[in-house]
This record gives structure tokens, C-alpha cells and sequence, in this order.
């Protein structure tokens, strides 16, 4: 079930508010609980759910089990059970078609497409959202183990935790000390929704998603279905529409979360802060998915030894972080490369002093921006030849300038008005929402109304693949 | 708060009010005709069936008829076949075939049928491989998207709850259709044209079949539909020579108008006839699907290209592995010679004389 359905919108969202809002204590979050199962059950297959609750036991017992164990022998065993758990059913899940795609066009290579075909049996569907929770729960497993975290006793709560509706499926990646406490709270209290911050910033995000991203991707999808017939502008420009497209997409997603989680009286995590106004690729990353970010740096970065090392080492750790970043975003070896492009970025950046000194904010912005844009590449492309035929069209391989129609001049237009909006105004989360003037408000209700007409024939959003 | 609560619920009241009202007067349009299409029987034609809102004429007729044994689905290339050449007796059988029908106009006829209660024993589809071609793309059937997602929604739930969830999921995406974008477009023209005084769109049906039915004996050299939905082409269509034929299905593909060019393949509309197909095995109907035949030269010419080769073959592929998975029974008719049709016997590329067409009917109907 996307939020940007009339199912979610008309059905779902009124009758499990209208519920949560007669409820307190433990019958509030089994109700939380369930309706999420039930939005997720809805999000693809209804299977998805069965991965998930696995999870969730399997974790709040181990959780329970760490906490009482007193050896460290079987502190890590129980830890080793999580991991293998978790990881494991993420890899089989989401991998192993990577897996085995590399090892059929190998076997394939080698002549043997007999067994090639056989290695299809081992593909998968992926679980909407796995890559969230299960990413949830180590960080709270690996929290309660290190001793930074108690255990929690109350298995609804943390199965509200693990499955809350709002970031279930796209984040923001949740903590459990941003969750559970809060979970705590409205249970205690009832729910006391923030109506006026929850409506207009989930409208805004709406506006995002509907109005701005979907328009990008039906002017962009069919110059890059061809981009060896792509010439140097257009290249460009679906380039640039790409980046906006994502950014406009996953924050408009964000924007919808964090809003819905303020109707239930709880504050989600915030996941973009104006990325695209970074000045170095560095700063991008505390801007961009923050919330995978700072998971990153917390659980694999620092674990790998972080900055407390040789400076050799450092720039591995970094690498190896941004390969498995970018490998969590999509199995498929160009991400792989998105994450290795990022990954040179911020050793470069680390590396040369004169990016801060010499250069004025304005460039250290703009050649910031252009390089995370080029990474798109990587990210958007279905394969690597796919990418080198966009690079080449970049270059000015398939041309330097064709007629422009109608939807080369829309799209122009749009990444103008992407261009103003992420580089002039405030994001989301710095609106004054709570004191919004009239006009603003009529503009927002105008903007709201077309998109609730145009998300009838919408896309889904980009990062439910994650 | 207040300002932006009132500005959206004005505007959204504003297009719910002018989707219903526009809906309010098709609503009307079909009923009056539904009323006109009863009065239809075997025996009789529609003048000159040409340029008419096809699905909106299939809608009224599948309410009208009673419940036939067999039901043929596909394009204009088996729109010929007639109750007389299925070898049935009149209201055993009925054409639902279209013009261009794709994939999703197949889904749509069928829940009309399961709804009304009209679930035949067997049913019959000419599948056009161009269907499966995502770079050809057709958008007639979004007429009757509203039938189609129900369909998609509620597939295979109709046997186990009675037809229930499905009902309610119809009316549910019918609801959801009085908030949209495209819908408020096709709304907004429809009321401007009968604010301008013009014809409504579908006035045409009804027109036709309030003053253009004749006898079929009276046809002559005509075009006509006939109440079994079977289509008699005219005369000039019908007398075009051998010659004549074989230049234009030379051009056909010559010209790139097989529907075959720039393949690439539509899994999503392959994975629906499949689930069709399903529905219609769990429901008790048996499906025998066919890919039609083309005209020797068109054949020739599509053979000759590997591309086009691919995608047709590609196209069989999927039918038999369907087909195969499902219980329905799939033939692969497109060679010509299969069925022994020469150059004489198709009046173009695409479209087989009776002769042809008998013998394609003996071959499905043989075990």
C-alpha cells in the first residue's frame, strides 16, 4: 500500500487513527502492531509479513537472552545467532539473485548454459523494506550486546518498533532509543496528534512525490530507455532530472513518515537536510539519508576502526563502507560502483586541504553537487554498459545538440524549478508549518488537490526497492 | 489550518462534483443504450459497424444477451467468426472480438461476463503477438480501466467468496475514478460537448442500434454486425483480388506496421493474461487460445526478419509455458501453412477469409 493511494488515504489511515485514537496501554500498540502488519501485508505480498515477524521474535528474545547472559562466550554466540539471522536472511533475500546472475553469465562465459539455467531456481522476490528493519534491528541487537541499551521486556512495543507503518517500508532507519521510548509514552497517554505539523508536512511531501519526482521520471524514462541515441543536453538533462527526481522522491517519502508519526503523537527521525546546499562530499552525506548514514558510521565505520587508525586504513574503512552502502541500496554490481564513486569522493576530500581553504562556498557547492551528480549514473543505470553509453552521451559521443520537443523544454523547465527549490528555499522540516499564512496554506490545499487527482496514475516510489 | 482544510475540500468537492455529474449523464448514455441493445436479436445486423465506441457497444451487449456456451475473444482478426461457423446453435455462441483489443479489454469482457452470470463453457482468444509489445503501446482499453483493475484485484477471489469482495472492489475502484486526473479531463470535455450541443460520445451506438438495425438478409454488400457479435465485412472489402492482397501484405510489414517493431517484451501484460487464463481454469471454463495466421507473403517477409522472428517466437514461448502451466490449450496458428491458407484466402496481412478461418476453427475445436 503506497500513501500516495486513495486506499491508504480514504481507508487505511482514517479507520487506524480513528481506532488508535480510542485506545491507550497495550491495546493501542497491538492495534499499531497489527495495522502495520496489515499495511504491510498490502505492500506486495502478503509473505513479506512472515520475514518479518521472524525477525521481530527472533530478536526480542536474543535481545533478552544477551542482557541475562553473563559469559562473554555466549554474549557473542547470541550475537553471532543475530547477525547470522539477520544478514543471512537479508543476503538470501536480497543477494543472492546478484549472486546468481554473476555466477550464470560466468558459468555462461565459460560455455556451460546448462547450468547457467539451473542457477535460476535461485532467484527471489525481495521483501518490501527489509533492508530498513532488519538494518532496525541489528542496530538495537548490537546496542543491547555493547551494553548501551537495555533490553526491551514489552514484545508488542517492540514489535510496534520494529514494524510502525510510517518508516516500515522506506525509513527513515529508526532507533530504537528515537522509538520504543516514545511508543512507551502514547501508551501511557493516548495518542495526541499533531494534526496541523502531520497534514501540511505530509501534504508538502505529497506535493513532492506527485507533482514533482513523477513528472521528472515520465519525462526522463524514455530518453534513458535509448542513451546511446541521447545527445550532450538531453543527456544532461535527464542527468540533473534524475538527481531531482530521487532527491524530490525519497524526501517527498520522508516528508509523508515523519508526518504521518506526528498524527500518532510521535516524532520520527529526520532524513534530509537540503543535501543538494552540501560543500563538500563529505558534508552530502550528513545531508543525504541521514539516518543510513549515521547507521554507517555508528555500526560499520567506527566497528571497522573509524578514524582511529592509520590514515591508509582510514580511507579502507571509508572505502568499504561505501561499497557496502552503496550494495545495500540494490543488488546489482552498479551500485556497487555508485558506492566506490562516493567512496573515492570523500578520501579525496579528506585528502586535499586546499578543497576547504581555496575554494569560496560558492564552488565548493557547485563542484559538490556536480559530482554527487555524476554518481547518479552509477544509481539510475540497469547495467554497466547502460552507464558507459550515458557517460558517452555525456561526453558528446551521440551528439551535441538535436531538436528540442515539448518535453525536452518540460523538462528543462522542471529542473530549473528543482534547481531554485533546493537551492533557495528551506526544506521540509524548516518550514514554519505551525504558523503558515493564509496564502500559503491555499497555495499548499491547490498543489494538494492536483496531487491527490495525478497519484491515481502514479509510480511507486524508488527506494521501496531498497 | 482552516484555510488550507476549506480551499482542499472546495477543490476536491469541485472535481467529485463534476466527475459524478459527468458520470451521472454516461450512466444515463448507457442505460438508455443497454435499453436500445435488447432489442437486438439474432437474426438482425447494425448497419455499417464502423468508427464506434466499441467498448461501450460490448458493455451494453454482454448485459443484453443470455449466457452463451462459447465466447470468442480477440482482435479484428476474429471478429468474423460467426455462430454458424463455430457450428453452434443461435445464443450458443458470442463474439466479444474488437478492434485492436489487447490484453486488458480480455479481462474486462470476462468480468462483465462473471458478473452478469454469463460465464461460458469454453472460451476461445486470438492473441495477437503485438500485444505483448511494450513499445506498442494501446491505451483504447483505459476506457474500461475501472473493470480492469477490478478484475486484477479481486482474480480468483469471486469462486471462493461468492463474487462478493470482487462486486465490492468494482465499486471501490469506480469510487476511485470520480478523483482522477484523466478522468476529469475526459469529464470536463464530455460536459463542454453538451454545453456546445454536439453528440455525446457513445450517441453513435446508440443511434445504430436504434435506427440502423436491419434483417441479415437485407445486408447485401453492406457492412453490418451481427447480434452474436460477428462482423460482415463489405463488399468492397471482400472482393479485393489475390494481387491486391498480396501488395498489401507486403506493405504491412514492408511499412512496419506489424506491431512487431522495436519489440520488447511486456511482462506485465503477459503476466495478466496469464492470471486470466488462470481465472477463467478456476472458474470451470476451458480456454483454448490460438496466435492467428498472417498472409503467406506477410509470413514470408516476417520470417525473412530476425527481429520480428524473435519477438513472434518469443511471443509463442510464453503462450505454451502459459498455457501449459495453466490448462489451457494454446496452437500456434500463425504459419499459414499450418492450416493450408494460401495467398487467396485472407482479405490482407492480418485477416483470414472463412475458408481459412474454417479450417482454423476445425483445428480448435479438434482434440
Amino acid at each position: 500500500m503506497l500513501f500516495s493511494s486513495l486506499e491508504f488515504l480514504v481507508l487505511f489511515l482514517p479507520l487506524t487513527l480513528a481506532v488508535a485514537l480510542l485506545l491507550r496501554g497495550q491495546p493501542l500498540l497491538r492495534w499499531i502492531v497489527l495495522s502495520s502488519i496489515v499495511f504491510y501485508a498490502f505492500a506486495g505480498h502478503w509473505w513479506f509479513i512472515v520475514p518479518m515477524l521472524l525477525t521481530t521474535v527472533v530478536d526480542f528474545w536474543v535481545a533478552i537472552a544477551i542482557e541475562g547472559a553473563r559469559a562473554q562466550g555466549r554474549r557473542r554466540w547470541l550475537l553471532a545467532v543475530s547477525l547470522a539471522g539477520n544478514l543471512g536472511m537479508l543476503a538470501y533475500f536480497k543477494y543472492s539473485g546478484l549472486l546468481v546472475r554473476t555466477a550464470e553469465q560466468a558459468l555462461t562465459a565459460l560455455g556451460l548454459e546448462e547450468s547457467a539455467r539451473f542457477s535460476r531456481w535461485f532467484e527471489v522476490i525481495l521483501p518490501a523494506g527489509i533492508s530498513f528493519y532488519t538494518f532496525q534491528t541489528l542496530s538495537y541487537i548490537i546496542d543491547v550486546w555493547r551494553g548501551q541499551a537495555p533490553a526491551e521486556r514489552n514484545f508488542v512495543r517492540f514489535a510496534g518498533f520494529v514494524s510502525f507503518f510510517p518508516h516500515l517500508v522506506a525509513g527513515p532507519l529508526t532507533r530504537h532509543h528515537q522509538l520504543i521510548p516514545q511508543l512507551a509514552r502514547i501508551a501511557a497517554t493516548g495518542i495526541s496528534p499533531r494534526w496541523r505539523e502531520g497534514l501540511l508536512l505530509f501534504s508538502v511531501g505529497l506535493c513532492k512525490k506527485v507533482l514533482i519526482a513523477d513528472r521528472l521520471g515520465n519525462l526522463i524514462d524514455p530518453l534513458l530507455a535509448a542513451p546511446l541515441a541521447l545527445d550532450a543536453p538531453r543527456a544532461w538533462l535527464a542527468l540533473l532530472g534524475y538527481a531531482f527526481q530521487i532527491y524530490f522522491d525519497f524526501s517527498g517519502y520522508t516528508d509523508m513518515a515523519i508526518g504521518l508519526g506526528r498524527l500518532f503523537g510521535i516524532e520520527l527521525p529526520q532524513n534530509f537536510n537540503s543535501p543538494y546546499q552540501a560543500t563538500s562530499p563529505s558534508e552530502f552525506w550528513r545531508r543525504w539519508h541521514m539516518t543510513l548514514s549515521f547507521w554507517l558510521r555508528d555500526y560499520l565505520y567506527i566497528t571497522l576502526g573509524g578514524n582511529r587508525c592509520s590514515p591508509a586504513r582510514r580511507r579502507f574503512n571509508l572505502m568499504a563502507t561505501m561499497v557496502l552502502g552503496g550494495l545495500w541500496h540494490g543488488a546489482n554490481w552498479t551500485f556497487a560502483a555508485w558506492g566506490t564513486w562516493h567512496g573515492l569522493l570523500l578520501v579525496m576530500h579528506q585528502s586535499l586541504p586546499a578543497w576547504d581553504r581555496r575554494l569560496s562556498l560558492f564552488w565548493q557547492r557547485n563542484l559538490t553537487f556536480l559530482l554527487v551528480t555524476l554518481g547518479w549514473v552509477f544509481f539510475r543505470a540497469e547495467s554497466f554498459s547502460h552507464a558507459a553509453q550515458w557517460f558517452g552521451s555525456l561526453l558528446g559521443a551521440h551528439g551535441l545538440g538535436g531538436e528540442w520537443t515539448w518535453e525536452t523544454m518540460a523538462l528543462a523547465g522542471l529542473v530549473l524549478l528543482c534547481l531554485a527549490i533546493t537551492r533557495l528555499s528551506r526544506n521540509s522540516l524548516e518550514l514554519p508549518l505551525a504558523r503558515l499564512g493564509t496564502l500559503s496554506q491555499v497555495g499548499l490545499a491547490g498543489a494538494t488537490a492536483a496531487a491527490l487527482l495525478l497519484m491515481n496514475y502514479g509510480s511507486k516510489f524508488l527506494y521501496f526497492q531498497f | 489550518m482552516r484555510p488550507f482544510a476549506v480551499t482542499l475540500a472546495l477543490l476536491l468537492t469541485l472535481a467529485l462534483g463534476v466527475n459524478g455529474l459527468a458520470a451521472w449523464d454516461r450512466g444515463r448514455q448507457d442505460a438508455r443504450l443497454r435499453a436500445a441493445s435488447a432489442g437486438f436479436h439474432a437474426g438482425q445486423a447494425v448497419l455499417g459497424y464502423r468508427d464506434v465506441d466499441e467498448r461501450r457497444f460490448q458493455r451494453a451487449r454482454l448485459q443484453a444477451i443470455a449466457r452463451p456456451r462459447v465466447v470468442a475473444f480477440g482482435s479484428s482478426r476474429v471478429m468474423e467468426v460467426s455462430t454458424e461457423h463455430a457450428g453452434l446453435a443461435p445464443g450458443e455462441f458470442y463474439n466479444a472480438g474488437m478492434s485492436a483489443a489487447t490484453v486488458e479489454d480480455f479481462m474486462a469482457l470476462w468480468s462483465i461476463l462473471e458478473r452478469q452470470g454469463k460465464r461460458p463453457e469454453l472460451a476461445w482468444l486470438s492473441v495477437d503477438a503485438w500485444v505483448f509489445n511494450e513499445a506498442k503501446e494501446e491505451i483504447r482499453w483505459l476506457d474500461w480501466s475501472d473493470e480492469v483493475s477490478g478484475f486484477l484485484a479481486g482474480a480468483g477471489m469471486g469462486n471462493a467468496l461468492g463474487g462478493r469482495v470482487p462486486d465490492a472492489m468494482l465499486l471501490w475502484y469506480r469510487a476511485k475514478e470520480l478523483l482522477s486526473y484523466t478522468v476529469l479531463k475526459t469529464s470536463l470535455a464530455d460536459l463542454r460537448r453538451r454545453f456546445d450541443g454536439r453528440r455525446r460520445r457513445g450517441a453513435e451506438v446508440v443511434q445504430a442500434l436504434e435506427g440502423a438495425v436491419v434483417p441479415e438478409a437485407e445486408l447485401g454488400d453492406r457492412r453490418g454486425l451481427r447480434a452474436d457479435g460477428s462482423i460482415v465485412y463489405e463488399l468492397e472489402y471482400r472482393r479485393l483480388s489475390t494481387e491486391r492482397t498480396r501488395e498489401e501484405a507486403a506493405r504491412y510489414v514492408i511499412g512496419g506496421r506489424t506491431g512487431l517493431e522495436g519489440f520488447r517484451w511486456n511482462a506485465e501484460r503477459a503476466a495478466r493474461l496469464e492470471l486470466l487464463w488462470r481465472d477463467m481454469r478456476r472458474a470451470g471454463v476451458r480456454v483454448v487460445a490460438w496466435l492467428p495466421p498472417y498472409h503467406p507473403e506477410a509470413w514470408r517477409l516476417i520470417r525473412a526478419d530476425p527481429q520480428r522472428a524473435a519477438a513472434l517466437a518469443g511471443a509463442r514461448r510464453f503462450l505454451e509455458e502459459a498455457a501449459a502451466r495453466t490448462g489451457a490449450r494454446f496452437l500456434d496458428l500463425s504459419d499459414p501453412a499450418t492450416l493450408g491458407c494460401g495467398d487467396g484466402e485472407f482479405y490482407d496481412a492480418i485477416h483470414p477469409r472463412y475458408p481459412c478461418l474454417r479450417r482454423l476453427l476445425e483445428r480448435v475445436a479438434a482434440r
